[in-house]
C-alpha cells in the first residue's frame, strides 16, 4: 500500500505518474509526498500507527509542487527520530 | 553580540528545521531575538501588488531598526491571509541590501546565509530541490526553485505571484551561469553540508517556485539530499566556497 500526502494549499492537480513495483511496495513502508506543506500530515500517520519507524520508509517525489523539498524535510525528521529511510525520485 | 530576528515562530512544516539558540549563541555568538508575527500582519491588508508587498519591506526595515537586527528570518505564509501579499519581495529587497533574511522563519538556513555572506560577500538564495538527474560521469544535474531571490544575485527579474497562493508578489529571477556553492549548517551546529556546483541553466515551468536554476554537481550532492539531508532548504552563494566550511569539534 502507498501512502498519499498531498496539502490543500496546493491548488494545481498531483498525482504519480506511475507506481513502483510491487517488491518495493512489499518490503518497504512506501509514502508519495505529492506536494509540499505535506510534513505534518506525515506526522499525523505516525501518530496512527500508520507508518512505523521500526521499518524503512521510502519517500516518493514528483519533480513538481515542492513534492522533493517535503520529502526532504520528512527524511530529516526521520533521521532525527532514529528511522531510516530514503528518497526516491525516479523509482 | 550579533542579533537575528525570528519574526513568528518557524513554519509548521518545518518539522526537522530545529535548532538551540544556546548552541548557536555560544558557538557563533548570535543572539535570536523572536518577534511576535503581529508586528508585521499589523498592517493589516495592504493590497496584492508590489506596493503593497513594499509596505511589508519598510514595516520590516523599522523591526530592523527596532530591535538592531543584523538579519532575520520572517512566517512569511501568515502574511497570505492577513496583509494579503507575500515576503518575497522584501526578502529579496534585503538580501540585496546585505542583510540576510530568510522565509518560512527557518532559523538553520539564516544561520547558512550568515556564513554564505561570510565567505562570499552575499546572503545567498535560499532553494528548494525541486528535482534531481542522475548523469553520466558521476554527475547529477539538480533543479532548485524558491519565489524569492537576492536582487543583487540576478541578471534579470520580474515579479510574478507567490507560487503557492497566486497572490502577492513572487520574483522569477534569472541567475549567471557559473560557480557556485551549496550549503547547509544544522541548527545545533553538528552538522554541515557545502559542496562547490556550477549553475548551468535558468528555466521557468509552472508548478514550481517561481526562480528556477540547474546546477550541476558530483553525484555525492544527489546522494546527500536523497538519504541524509540537513532538512528541506539550503542555500546557494556566488563562488567555490566549500573548503572554507568545516565543522570544528
Amino acid at each position: 500500500m502507498i501512502l498519499e500526502l498531498a496539502s490543500p494549499l496546493h491548488q494545481e492537480k498531483v498525482s504519480l505518474d506511475h507506481l513502483p513495483d510491487d517488491e518495493l511496495i512489499r518490503e518497504n513502508q512506501v509514502v508519495a509526498v505529492l506536494t509540499g506543506g505535506t510534513e505534518a500530515l506525515f506526522l499525523d500517520a505516525v501518530r496512527r500507527g500508520d507508518i512505523s519507524l521500526e521499518r524503512p520508509i521510502i519517500l516518493l517525489a514528483t519533480g513538481s509542487s515542492n513534492s522533493l523539498a517535503a520529502a526532504m524535510e520528512i527524511l530529516s525528521w526521520i533521521h532525527q527520530h532514529d528511522g531510516h529511510g530514503q528518497i526516491r525520485c525516479n523509482w | 553580540m550579533v542579533r537575528l530576528g525570528v519574526i513568528g515562530k518557524p513554519s509548521d512544516w518545518l518539522i526537522a528545521s530545529v535548532y538551540d539558540a544556546d548552541i548557536i549563541r555560544q558557538v557563533m555568538d548570535i543572539e535570536l531575538v523572536d518577534i511576535a508575527i503581529d508586528e508585521v500582519t499589523s498592517l493589516g491588508r495592504v493590497g496584492d501588488g508590489e506596493e503593497g508587498a513594499l509596505r511589508i519591506y519598510e514595516r520590516l526595515k523599522e523591526l530592523i531598526q527596532k530591535y538592531k537586527l543584523s538579519g532575520l528570518t520572517l512566517r512569511c505564509f501568515d502574511l497570505l491571509t492577513t496583509v494579503h501579499n507575500t515576503g518575497c519581495l522584501a526578502l529579496a529587497r534585503l538580501n540585496a541590501e546585505g542583510i540576510p533574511a530568510a522565509c518560512e522563519s527557518d532559523v538553520p538556513a539564516l544561520l547558512t546565509m550568515m556564513l554564505a555572506k561570510q565567505v562570499s560577500g552575499y546572503s545567498g538564495f535560499q532553494v528548494n530541490a525541486a528535482r534531481i538527474e542522475q548523469r553520466e560521469n558521476n554527475r547529477c544535474e539538480i533543479l532548485f526553485a524558491h519565489c524569492t531571490v537576492p536582487l543583487n544575485m540576478v541578471d534579470t527579474y520580474e515579479y510574478t505571484t507567490h507560487f503557492e497562493s497566486g497572490i502577492g508578489v513572487g520574483i522569477h529571477g534569472e541567475l549567471p551561469v557559473g560557480d557556485y556553492t551549496l550549503m547547509k549548517v544544522s541548527g545545533t551546529l553538528d552538522r554541515i553540508f557545502a559542496a562547490d556546483v556550477r549553475l548551468i541553466r535558468n528555466q521557468y515551468e509552472p508548478n514550481l517556485c517561481r526562480t528556477q536554476v540547474w546546477i550541476e554537481a558530483d553525484r555525492e550532492v544527489a546522494d546527500y539530499l536523497l538519504t541524509n539531508p540537513i532538512a528541506n532548504h539550503h542555500i546557494l552563494c556566488p563562488g567555490h566556497h566549500a573548503g572554507k566550511l568545516t565543522i570544528d569539534n
